[in-house]
């Protein structure tokens, strides 16, 4: 009896506000996603009255909205390639950053990984702002980029509000969420196995792929959960440094409720973009379940 | 020419010398224990020999070559880790091709070489399991199998059985044992283990603070310790505290600090060392009611001072007239209840003259 209230009492505040937070407006937003707009946009009353009662005010005609037209097929896709190139970068430049710091000494780790995790401690619109600068036209980098373009002959570029900034902010941003779940994983790693293999006759490049890479792999899936799906929603990056080409799925749903203040459309969006991310994460998560034991 | 050849090999670790100018020559076939406590250079001497440690002076030398600067994946020589460091993510079959697919050994012959391995060593049917789905003797017979698989010239086992509970390791020495001889392959066998050491090898090198203390077979380094540390470390010894009197060819008198005079046989006599300790085995001592007329035993009276009881055998503490204490191991031979000698009891001990070893300091 007092062991059950034990668990009530250390699972009970997690759970409300798991359920006040985060149940309750998904649900708020499943049943908005069925609602007509009102006249001035946000929601029509639920429920009218005419000659035969009262009746429910619903419709399907939102999520048809979202493909009478490509442009939100289009801009999900676009979306999805961007989160998905932020995943590639933020693995490759993550790993090896991971397995220096898992590989340095006791002592040093510590700072490193405190390096890590140092632009959290500056805000998050202060740090993307930092990088208009730095992608800016006038910019030291830029000018050294196009300098070296001028002298092999080719056209000078603009990096600032193209795609190509927008994928540097989001690898930029995400970089952590990367390094840290990797860092955990290799740094728990046993060096004896490295030597077994090397002693078995494993070069250093049959060493990191046959067991220090599949052993990591946990980290790697957990590493890329975390860069995807907030990468594929994310709207303060393309606002900031995109252009009009690099529009991502998280704009159109802010625009959509506070621009258009269409909340019926804006709550599809949102249902879209959260049921695709959570396919994306269930089918990875099968594919690696599979490969291992 | 032997398999092996440690010259004159040092490793220093700032201040601390791990392995102090150790010689050691290994032959094809061998199994060879380095047999030391904890920290006196055991593991450091391996590591070197595997090639994850390089030595600060000296050569090691497999098959007359030189192996300085050969990384460990270049030499023909494997290891069996304390840890087994198993392939967690491997299966016990993926485990045990891991060599031969480094070497690119053909696929079709990889299943077959596998397959043979987990015979000989009993894992048939376990193939596609995985190392947490083991026991430890499993474990460690995988990680023999694995390191033996492409028949190295010498494999090295570091503390292998230190995981296995008291009554595995017994079968698994013998499996061992089995094993060495049916492949033929040199064995470097580390252990801080004197037990296993003494029946495991065919030669022992004692070490002890980086240095080795005696290199030989079991039965001399047990029956015949150079010196005192080799004595005191192998198996249970008396050791008392004497000078030597004088010697000749067949026995020398020592005079026992204590206790008196008593004849025993000496280790050659190095110039001018009188001081030494008489290194005497307790079961080499006899203890009875009755004093023994032989003139080939040293002999003295006392009182059970204690008893130890141990099943097999009964350990005595006699302590004899000027408080000197010696132990006496018995055998529990007779049928029935053994009739033990009381605390307090007067009793004599004795041994004959051979039984005892004088080293000198």
């Amino acid at each position: 009896m007092k062991a059950r209230w034990n668990k009530w009492l250390i699972g009970g505040p997690p759970l409300a506000y798991l359920i006040v937070f985060f149940a309750v407006p998904t649900l708020i937003m499943v049943v908005a996603s069925f609602r007509h707009g009102g006249p001035w946009g946000g929601l029509a009353p639920i429920l009218y009255h005419d000659a035969a009662g009262w009746h429910l005010h619903l419709t399907l005609g939102n999520y048809a909205r979202v493909f009478e037209d490509l442009l939100y097929v289009r801009v999900f896709l676009r979306s999805l390639w961007y989160a998905l190139l932020t995943t590639a970068f933020c693995l490759v430049i993550a790993y090896p950053l991971a397995l220096f710091i898992a590989s340095s000494r006791k002592r040093s780790r510590d700072l490193l990984v405190l390096l890590v995790i140092l632009p959290f401690w500056s805000n998050f619109l202060i740090r993307v702002y930092a990088w208009i600068i730095i992608l800016g036209p006038q910019s030291v980098f830029v000018g050294a980029l196009n300098g070296a373009l001028a002298w092999a002959g080719l056209e000078p570029v603009r990096l600032l509000y193209t795609p190509v900034a927008v994928v540097i902010g989001l690898v930029y941003v995400h970089l952590p969420f990367m390094v840290l779940p990797l860092y955990a994983i290799l740094e728990k790693q046993d060096p004896a196995l490295l030597d077994a293999a090397q002693d078995l006759g494993a070069g250093a490049w049959q060493r990191f792929w046959r067991v220090t890479f599949p052993l990591s792999l946990p980290g790697v899936y957990a590493g890329a959960a975390l860069v995807f799906i907030p990468a594929f929603g994310i709207f303060a990056i393309p606002d900031l440094l995109g252009g009009t080409g690099g529009t991502m799925i998280g704009n159109v749903i802010k625009q959509q409720f506070l621009d258009s203040r269409d909340w019926p459309f804006g709550s599809v969006l949102s249902i879209v973009l959260t049921l695709s991310a959570v396919m994306i994460a269930v089918g990875v998560s099968l594919i690696a379940r599979r490969s291992r034991p | 020419m032997p398999l092996l050849e440690i010259r004159n090999v040092t490793r220093r670790f700032g201040d601390f010398t791990a392995v102090d100018n150790v010689s050691l020559s290994i032959d094809a076939g061998e199994f060879f224990t380095l047999l030391g406590p904890s920290g006196c250079g055991k593991t450091t001497l391996l590591r070197l020999i595997a090639g994850f440690d390089a030595a600060d002076a000296g050569s090691v030398l497999l098959g007359g070559r030189d192996m300085s600067g050969i990384p460990p994946e270049g030499r023909d020589i494997h290891t069996v880790f304390q840890s087994y460091a198993l392939f967690p993510h491997m299966s016990v079959e993926d485990n045990i091709a891991f060599p031969l697919r480094m070497a690119r050994v053909a696929p079709a012959q990889i299943r077959d070489r596998v397959e043979v391995a987990m015979r000989e060593v009993h894992l048939t049917g376990m193939g596609q399991r995985y190392p947490s789905e083991l026991s430890g003797g499993q474990r460690q017979r995988v990680a023999v199998a694995r390191a033996l698989i492409n028949r190295p010239k010498l494999l090295l086992l570091d503390e292998p059985l230190a995981a296995l509970d008291a009554k595995l390791k017994e079968s698994v020495q013998l499996e061992l044992i089995n094993l060495q001889k049916e492949v033929g392959i040199a064995f470097v066998y580390v252990t801080h283990d004197q037990g296993e050491a003494l029946a495991l090898s065919d030669r022992i090198a004692v070490m002890n603070d980086g240095r080795v203390e005696q290199v030989d077979i079991p039965s001399r380094i047990y029956g015949s310790p150079r010196n005192r540390f080799v004595a005191d470390f192998i198996g249970h010894c008396n050791l008392l505290e004497g000078k030597i009197r004088e010697t000749n060819a067949l026995c020398s008198t020592i005079d026992l600090d204590g206790i008196g005079e008593v004849r025993a046989i000496t280790s050659p006599h190095p110039a001018g060392a009188v001081q030494g300790v008489l290194a005497l085995r307790p079961e080499k001592v006899a203890i009875g009611r009755a004093a023994t007329a032989d003139p080939d035993m040293n002999r003295f009276d006392g009182r059970v001072h204690d008893f130890l009881y141990l099943g097999d055998v009964t350990l005595y503490v006699v302590e004899l007239e000027r408080g000197r204490r010696v132990e006496a191991l018995v055998p529990n031979a007779a049928t029935g209840d053994a009739s033990f000698f009381q605390p307090g009891e007067a009793v004599s001990v004795a041994w004959r003259f051979d039984a005892g070893h004088f080293l000198y300091d």
